[in-house]
């Protein structure tokens, strides 16, 4: 790169680094990474999320960033109705989950199954899925264009063309929006262990605040 | 090349959502990229325009912004302040006689100036910033201790609410306590703390290393900084006076091998890291990359492609891959294009019985290698590169070496291929070490024996105790031993508290036994750094999984070894005894053996076996 050519480049990216940290889109600020890295680090994970529009199983239009994740905690799973192999095995263990969640931490967290064969699976065949499965409020089942719904499961790092046989339907993406904390869990395991590293992730939950077995070095000699 | 539509955008979409970053055009400048969010229209009108779909999940970060590289100094984390343990409330206090330092630690976000004159990057470190001669880094403080020295640390976790962490020292001989396991038990939530007791009485010197190993989280924690070296000395290592030889119970020891006022020591540690940074110079970490996170940016001791100032004498060099996923091929090469050897003379558990001359050599994530390098000669004003000569641009593997490496660029490309840091001779100073090569180094190192392990257990073929194949399940996930007629079986942390933790338990081995372990790779497609806690090893073999054939031991593999690089197609039986310590606990209980691409780990390739008297 030439003299000048990096002497353009440093003035660019202060102007860049000003500009986003001072006008956002005009609408946002961009927290400061500083002062506020938790919401700077949300911020820079919105790229995985593409807002694209999806239509749930009552028919009813949403868009995955404004509806389904932002300020949310959701469980995140892909699926579709004719799956033979693993779905019929992950969906009572995530209804499983579902109750769990209800039980110790109520309304906090929204799951969300979306079709990866949209073409079949309308929001009536979708319907009478989560019925079939005797799915609770606060579980959404989504569907929409193919190519949109294969954008999102490429950034949620859930699908590869060349491992087609591998669809990923048995992992969970679990996060908190607001936090930019992200994780992927195997659907299958047990559901009182999914629930519990989901509820990690829920504010004012045992890991947010100190715990007194901790603190008074319980484990320090504890034999296994 | 900076285009009127990127500049436009640049007003525009400051935060629509999409990420601003500085990308390498196909023209090789460098200009403003927006990510993913506004594909559809990019890809219509805008060909030049970087995507990277493939990096998405199986790859990493792209488009850091660039630095001169070769410019700023080395960080070199200083050793902790050893305190009165009165000053730790509640802290186990030993006076058994046994020598035990005390040290405390706090697990916090700061800020760490990287890019000299820009912004900080926040980073998730021990004790961070840490501030050194050669500039700042995430890296934690250097533990140093001698075998025989009991260390214990009070470990804070402060790193914000929802933030749990487990402390892992990889390496070490420990009770399954204070090992650091991915078990609920170890977790140290935030605004709480756990004392650890390392007796570090049953090993031999050694490079060790400290690390993040939470459940669910640990590819972004280590990532983010939370790591530092621990380092183990003997007398047996003393006795050799290589290269930086410094027995810290006497800094007059006139063997003592230290450099002159201001400069560097001749016995180095240098963890080698790929990162990825933002327009706003922050690391950017991506959660959904389940092959495995690679980084564009080549980072040694926290700083990136640092210049390091050295004599022109004999080094130490304590080299650790503490990248996530990124495997390397080291080769010195001076800037005249001259190669440099390598003498290996350690692993991952201590030095070998006999070093060994290489021309480079495979480091994978966590590994090891302790290598002496002599600059004898070389004129003052030489500048000699460190290069990663090993293409990757996937996490799941390295996609093998470049044709000629000693024209790699300085800057690391898109395929990963560059120079981790240079080494420039600008002074000379008496050489008072003692190395040669091929030299005897450590004849004390022990011995298993194969008749004398236990035999297979039930699924395991002849000539193991043990079989673990480290495969995908049907859904994809990485699994260990998901086919194993138990049907798919993922690492299971064990019921959640307040009950009783009881973890699955994949295998139990009785202490003051000697096992050996298969660890298989039956596939092409990835490659995996298998760690094992609690124990080093001796590698057996190392085979063709299909055919069998010998491949031979690589030559960071001949003495012990915590880590072993299951390459495409690759089976390799290792052998240890499970020996108990000294300390009361007797070093029992339950610890993991997991793939050390960070990412695959969290994901579920993960077994916790238990070592029962």
């Amino acid at each position: 790169m030439s003299k000048v050519a990096k002497v353009a480049l440093t003035l660019l990216l202060a102007a860049a680094t000003v500009r986003l940290a001072v006008c956002g889109d005009g609408k946002e600020k961009l927290p400061n990474p500083q002062t506020d890295f938790q919401a700077y680090t949300a911020r820079a994970l919105r790229q995985h999320f593409p807002n694209i529009v999806l239509t749930n199983q009552d028919n009813k239009k949403v868009r995955l960033y404004d509806d389904v994740i932002k300020g949310k905690i959701v469980v995140i799973q892909f699926m579709f109705s004719n799956c033979e192999r693993l779905c019929p095995m992950v969906t009572p263990n995530l209804v499983k989950v579902q109750k769990e969640l209800e039980k110790q931490s109520p309304r906090k967290v929204n799951i969300v199954s979306i079709s990866v064969d949209p073409d079949h699976d309308t929001p009536a065949v979708l319907k009478a899925y989560a019925k079939k499965f005797h799915v609770q409020p606060g579980w959404q089942f989504l569907t929409g264009r193919k190519q949109d719904i294969d954008w999102l499961r490429r950034e949620l790092g859930l699908y590869y063309p060349e491992d087609q046989q591998f669809e990923h339907m048995n992992m969970l993406t679990v996060g908190r929006e607001a936090t930019g904390q992200w994780f992927t869990i195997r659907a299958l395991n047990n559901p009182e262990v999914i629930a519990y590293a989901v509820r990690k992730i829920i504010p004012d939950t045992t890991s947010g605040r100190a715990n007194p077995i901790s603190a008074k070095h319980a484990h320090s000699f504890a034999g296994n | 090349m900076l285009d009127r539509r990127a500049l436009i955008k640049l007003g525009l979409y400051g935060g629509s959502g999409a990420l601003l970053h500085l990308t390498q055009l196909k023209s090789g400048a460098w200009g403003w990229a927006l990510d993913e969010d506004d594909r559809d229209d990019d890809d219509k009108e805008e060909h030049h325009h970087h995507h990277h779909h493939h990096h998405k999940g199986g790859g990493g970060g792209v488009g850091s912004p660039p630095m001169q590289p070769f410019t700023i100094g080395l960080p070199l984390p200083p050793a902790p302040t050893r305190l009165s343990p009165s000053t730790l409330p509640g802290i186990p206090i030993y006076n058994d006689g046994i020598p035990t330092s005390y040290y405390q630690v706090f697990e916090r976000q700061a800020p760490v100036q990287i890019y000299p004159g820009r912004p900080a990057t926040m980073v998730w470190g021990f004790n961070v910033p840490t501030i050194t001669p050669g500039g700042q880094t995430y890296l934690g403080p250097t533990f140093v201790a001698k075998i025989g020295e009991r260390v214990v640390i009070r470990m804070n976790n402060n790193l914000g609410p929802n933030n749990d962490s487990i402390v892992h020292h990889h390496g070490a001989h420990v009770g399954s306590a204070w090992d650091g396991s991915a078990l609920w038990s170890q977790q140290i939530h935030n605004g709480t703390f756990k004392d650890f007791v390392y007796p570090n009485d049953d090993d031999v010197s050694a490079t060790h290393w400290y690390h993040d190993h939470n459940i669910d989280f640990t590819g972004h924690n280590v990532f983010m900084g939370l790591e530092g070296f621990f380092l183990l000395y003997d007398d047996v290592e003393l006795a050799l006076n290589l290269p930086g030889r410094n027995n810290p119970d006497n800094p007059q020891d006139p063997l003592n091998d230290l450099p002159p006022a201001g400069e560097l020591p001749f016995d180095l540690p240098l963890v080698i890291q790929d990162r990825a940074f933002d327009a706003n110079f922050q690391l950017v970490y991506n959660p959904f990359a389940s092959r495995g996170f690679l980084g564009d940016m080549f980072l040694v001791n926290g700083a990136i492609q640092p210049k390091i100032r050295v004599a022109n004498r004999k080094y130490r060099f304590r080299i650790l891959n503490g990248s996530n996923a990124r495997f390397y091929h080291l080769m010195l090469q001076t800037n005249t294009g001259a190669p440099i050897p390598f003498n290996i003379v350690g692993s991952d558990g201590g030095l070998y019985k006999t070093a060994i001359e290489v021309d480079g050599f495979q480091i994978a994530p966590s590994e090891r290698a302790e290598v002496i390098v002599d600059f004898t000669g070389l004129a003052i004003g030489t500048k000699v590169f460190l290069n990663n000569c090993l293409m990757q641009t996937d996490g799941r593997k390295p996609a093998g070496l470049v044709a000629n490496c000693a024209t790699a660029p300085q800057t690391p490309g898109p395929d990963g291929v560059g120079a981790m840091c240079s080494f420039d001779i600008e002074f000379s100073v008496n050489d008072r070490s003692s190395f040669t090569p091929g030299q005897t180094l450590r004849p004390d190192l022990p011995v298993y024996n194969i008749a004398d392990a236990e035999p297979p257990v039930p699924g395991a073929k002849p000539g193991a105790t043990h079989d673990w194949r480290f495969e995908r399940g049907q859904g994809g996930e990485w699994l260990v031993n998901c086919f194993n007629g138990a049907g798919a079986q993922p690492f299971d942390p064990g019921p959640p508290p307040p009950a009783a933790e009881k973890p699955r338990i994949d295998a139990t081995c009785k202490a003051g036994s000697t096992e050996i372990w298969r660890l298989i790779n039956g596939s092409g497609g990835w490659a995996h750094p298998v760690h094992i806690h609690r124990n080093q090893f001796r590698i057996i073999d190392r085979v063709d999984s299909g055919s069998g054939k010998d491949l031979g031991l690589l030559p960071t593999q001949l003495g012990l070894k915590d880590v072993f690089v299951l390459d495409q197609n690759v089976t390799i039986r290792l052998i240890s005894k499970y020996t108990s310590g000294t300390t009361s606990d007797k070093q029992l209980g339950k610890y993991v053996m997991h793939c050390h691409n960070v990412e695959h780990e969290d994901m579920a390739m993960m077994i916790v076996w238990e070592c029962v008297p």
